[in-house]
């Protein structure tokens, strides 16, 4: 299988990350639509130094989330601005309105974290256990909890207000 | 919201997103146009230089058309000018038609029924500037002998040099157009892969 196949193959697969990685990264369409593409950039980019050693969406996200933060900080340093390009993300068009306010809330809380908590709270969402989470994000997995406890209090405050 | 209602809320995000595909779709089509962009950006880029050689030669020969005093150098002249001028435009205008192949806009079969047209018309344009190059280049020798040392090549002959230079040139050159050619005819093929593939994936 030719090199760009392969890549198509395994983004297909897990394009859901990339969605979700954006989504939480960016304040509009258009930022979403910027981000996804330098993610799939970088991917391809560094598609050679995917060994297999660890999981693909392992690997996956931790490119997604370095690019998300790098991302970030250069758009909060100089009021970074996107341009549209053809990539059209997917449409929320299967949502029920009360799942659409649930998310929107969702999204709320998120975007009051700071960029590191901001990829935590993703993995725990997603179902990552801390070793995998240390894996991704480059953290001890003593540190990660300790990061998740504090979140997990941020959340709660925010609940409370 | 607490902790286990968002888990509960990504869980149904997830499940939604499982189920669209509309996203890759769309990125198998960007990164099959960017990689056919590409192909085609090789040829343009090798004629687009070739034609700012010619347009050079052209104007040079225009600046000093002048001293094409008599009718048979005027006439050599004008039709290696057609030529420098001419052949150049064609063949970018090729390219250009074939870099407008766009997969976003229509269907696979269109796609490809446009290439393969537009191809055929590009490697006929090849073939043609082919068919021109010998005869220019034997014309404009005497146009750039007048041009460039105002000497006339037929009253004063050429050196045996000349001969020799014009022997080996001739040789090379053909080798260089069959070269060129089948370079070309490798490169659209490719992009027709590039093109062809896209019925695989989806």
């Amino acid at each position: 299988m030719q090199k760009e196949q392969q890549f198509v193959k395994l983004i297909k697969e897990h394009e859901g990350i990339l969605y979700k990685v954006t989504s939480i990264y960016s304040d509009n369409k258009a930022d979403q639509q910027d981000l996804y593409q330098e993610i799939v950039f970088n991917l391809w980019k560094s598609f050679d130094s995917f060994r297999g050693d660890s999981k693909w969406s392992t690997w996956m996200y931790r490119i997604a989330m370095n690019t998300s933060i790098t991302h970030s900080k250069k758009k909060k340093k100089s009021g970074y601005k996107v341009n549209l390009d053809h990539v059209v993300l997917r449409e929320a068009d299967a949502y029920d309105e009360t799942f659409e306010e649930q998310l929107k809330q969702l999204y709320e809380h998120i975007k009051e974290l700071n960029v590191i908590e901001k990829g935590l709270i993703l993995l725990l969402l997603e179902g990552k256990k801390y070793e995998e989470i240390a894996l991704i994000t480059g953290l001890s997995p003593t540190n990660v909890g300790t990061r998740i406890s504090r979140i997990k209090k941020k959340l709660k405050k925010q609940v409370r207000h | 919201m607490n902790l286990e209602e968002m888990k509960s809320t990504w869980a149904t995000l997830s499940g939604q997103l499982e189920k669209q595909q509309k996203l890759t779709d769309t990125l198998i089509m960007q990164m099959t146009q960017q990689r056919y962009q590409n192909k085609i950006g090789v040829i343009s880029f090798y004629e687009s230089l070739g034609a700012v050689i010619c347009v050079a030669m052209a104007a040079f020969i225009l600046f000093n058309f002048n001293r094409l005093d008599d009718g048979l150098h005027v006439a050599l002249g004008v039709y290696t000018l057609l030529v420098l001028i001419g052949l150049p435009a064609m063949v970018l205008w090729s390219i250009k038609r074939l870099k407008q192949i766009n997969v976003f806009e229509s269907s696979y079969k269109e796609t490809i029924t446009n290439f393969n047209k537009r191809r055929r018309f590009f490697l006929l344009v090849q073939k043609l500037g082919v068919a021109f190059a010998y005869p220019m280049f034997f014309g404009s020798m005497p146009v750039f002998s007048k041009v460039m040392g105002n000497k006339s090549m037929f009253e004063n002959g050429g050196s045996v040099g000349l001969y020799v230079f014009i022997g080996i040139w001739t040789i090379a050159m053909f080798f260089f157009v069959r070269w060129g050619y089948s370079k070309y005819k490798n490169i659209t093929n490719s992009a027709a892969k590039i093109l062809e593939d896209l019925n695989d994936d989806n």
